[in-house]
């Protein structure tokens, strides 16, 4: 196994890492700031991946067009979705909010059949994303490159967000103690919608680039990486932003390397995932980067 | 300023208000006394929004507010310093200062900042720790500190006292006597009934959720009832 073999691995675990760090987001804000985990998450992304195919092929609209009207709509379907199925229980045992967004993930899944058919569609790549470039005896597609990048800037926007804005602040405030944000005269529904938004637009980008990267999309394909980004967000410690990134990286690269090192392995690889949100159960429920289970008083 | 008639606050089926009416001057300190589970935080609750009450009518500046979204009571002028402190743990001093000027936009933000740190240099030495660091003391500090950035007219306090050493309880009685001099009113609940019908210009007695005796903090703390049940004399 020579070194620029192992960077060609690499390359390729950074780029899917990237797209579970996305998603995983998704999960963990709206479990910061309802203690749900929003099942439905993982299928905002194929919701996306369809709004970019029909807007290009159906409406023949640009595609850069078609991926902001991608993004503002998953956006908006998943504030519909918080408004619907999730506020009308906001005092209801936890248990019944999770029923409802297991409710609204097959919802979504059948909708797609229905409305999109089951058919796999062939997904349009243009040619420049699949061209490679070669850097120092590593050649990477410009996709591998382009998913990473966008990660980057949408991780950073989204950290000034939270950490320098008077609503990331509010966010912060909010997935603490909601009576006390109420006191801060914080309007607590508009930033449980907010976060949706949030969560929402980036699984929407996620969903396009998967697209991308996998160039075939039938109305499941957001079903095992919900889940694996499900596995991300607990694996880096549920509730914490930085954690679901770190979680998405390394369940991206360790796919990755599982498959590459170990080829006979390579039909585990779905498996993965899942024996790692085991062993973290096992060994670190909190997740690596976690806070301490200290209980709402 | 504040008038609150005939106020009834059910949670599921136990009756934890049963009509209480109470009146709090402009520019006044007033006490609210009695044991655990009298119904002095619902009474407040109540009037911040957080519980919705099931009778009766909260009155705040000739406005009805007994319906009105939390939002919008904070943005009337008043606030409340939760029991418990209830700091945000995970953000900076800085920032729970900032989450308590939330609903404001004026320049005064600036000016009440500074203020907020003259009335408690402590803040001001730890702005950048996170609030969850802080020593009990210094909590409840933070938590008067950031009811105060909402600049309220009214301001509410549940147990500001509760928890602390002696030394501390006596410095927050202090910080009381000066916000109040610095024109805003106080609504206070306390358990510590001796210190705060001595700093009260009028008070309240609630018990099991009905206000069974009222007065000037002298008068209250004249009376025998009071003496016995409140301030532990024989």
């Amino acid at each position: 196994m020579d070194l620029a073999l192992f960077f060609q691995h690499l390359a390729n675990g950074i780029s899917l890492g990237s797209l579970y760090a996305l998603i995983a987001i998704g999960y963990t804000m709206v479990y910061g700031i309802l203690r749900l985990i929003n099942f439905a998450h993982g299928d905002l992304l194929m919701m996306s991946a369809y709004i970019v195919f029909y807007g290009m092929l159906v409406f023949a609209l640009p595609w850069w067009l078609s991926v902001v009207l991608a993004v503002l709509l998953t956006a908006a379907l998943g504030m519909g979705i918080e408004r619907a199925a999730y506020r009308p229980l906001r005092d209801s045992p936890r248990i019944s909010v999770l029923i409802s967004a297991i409710g609204v993930s097959f919802f979504l899944q059948n909708l797609g059949i229905v409305v999109f058919g089951g058919r796999a569609k062939a997904v349009y790549r243009p040619a420049w994303l699949a061209a490679t470039i070669d850097i120092g005896g590593v050649s990477i597609t410009t996709l591998a490159l382009l998913i990473p990048g966008v990660t980057l800037i949408l991780l950073l926007m989204l950290s000034h967000l939270v950490y320098r804005t008077k609503t990331g602040m509010a966010m912060r405030a909010v997935s603490r103690d909601y009576d006390t944000a109420r006191l801060m005269g914080i309007d607590v529904d508009r930033i449980i919608s907010f976060t949706f938004v949030t969560g929402s637009a980036l699984a929407a980008v996620g969903g396009i680039m998967w697209a991308l990267r996998y160039p075939q999309i039938h109305p499941m394909i957001g079903v095992m990486p919900g889940l694996k980004c499900f596995v991300a967000a607990v694996f880096g410690g549920i509730g914490n932003i930085p954690g679901a990134v770190l979680g998405g990286f390394l369940l991206g690269i360790g796919e990755i390397m599982l498959v590459a090192f170990i080829p006979n392995l390579a039909g585990y690889r779905d498996a993965f995932a899942f024996v790692i949100l085991i062993l973290t159960l096992l060994f670190r429920p909190t997740g690596l980067l976690g806070e301490k289970m200290a209980e709402k008083v | 300023m504040l008038s609150i008639a005939d106020l009834h606050v059910h949670y599921g089926g136990i009756h934890a208000l049963k009509g209480v009416s109470l009146e709090v001057p402009a520019n006044k300190i007033i006490t609210l006394i009695g044991t655990n589970g009298a119904g002095k935080s619902t009474t407040l609750r109540a009037v911040c929004g957080l519980v919705r009450p099931s009778a009766g009518a909260i009155n705040f500046q000739g406005q009805d507010i007994t319906r009105a979204s939390t939002t919008g009571i904070v943005q009337m002028g008043i606030t409340m310093v939760p029991e418990g402190r209830r700091v945000f743990p995970d953000l900076t001093v800085l920032e729970n200062l900032y989450m308590g000027a939330h609903t404001r936009n004026d320049p005064g933000v600036k000016r009440d900042m500074d203020w907020v740190f003259s009335l408690f240099p402590r803040l001001k030495e730890r702005k950048a720790q996170l609030a969850g660091t802080l020593s009990g003391g210094e909590q409840q500090m933070l938590a008067v500190g950031r009811a105060l950035m909402a600049n309220p007219t009214l301001l509410m306090m549940d147990e500001p006292s509760l928890g602390l050493a002696p030394m501390l309880v006596q410095e927050i009685f202090n910080i009381i006597k000066q916000i109040h001099s610095e024109g805003k009113t106080v609504l206070l609940i306390e358990q510590n009934a001796r210190a705060a019908l001595q700093l009260a210009d009028y008070g309240y007695v609630l018990e099991t959720g009905r206000i069974v005796l009222s007065g000037t903090g002298k008068e209250l703390l004249a009376r025998d009832e009071v003496r016995k049940a409140y301030l532990g004399e024989e």
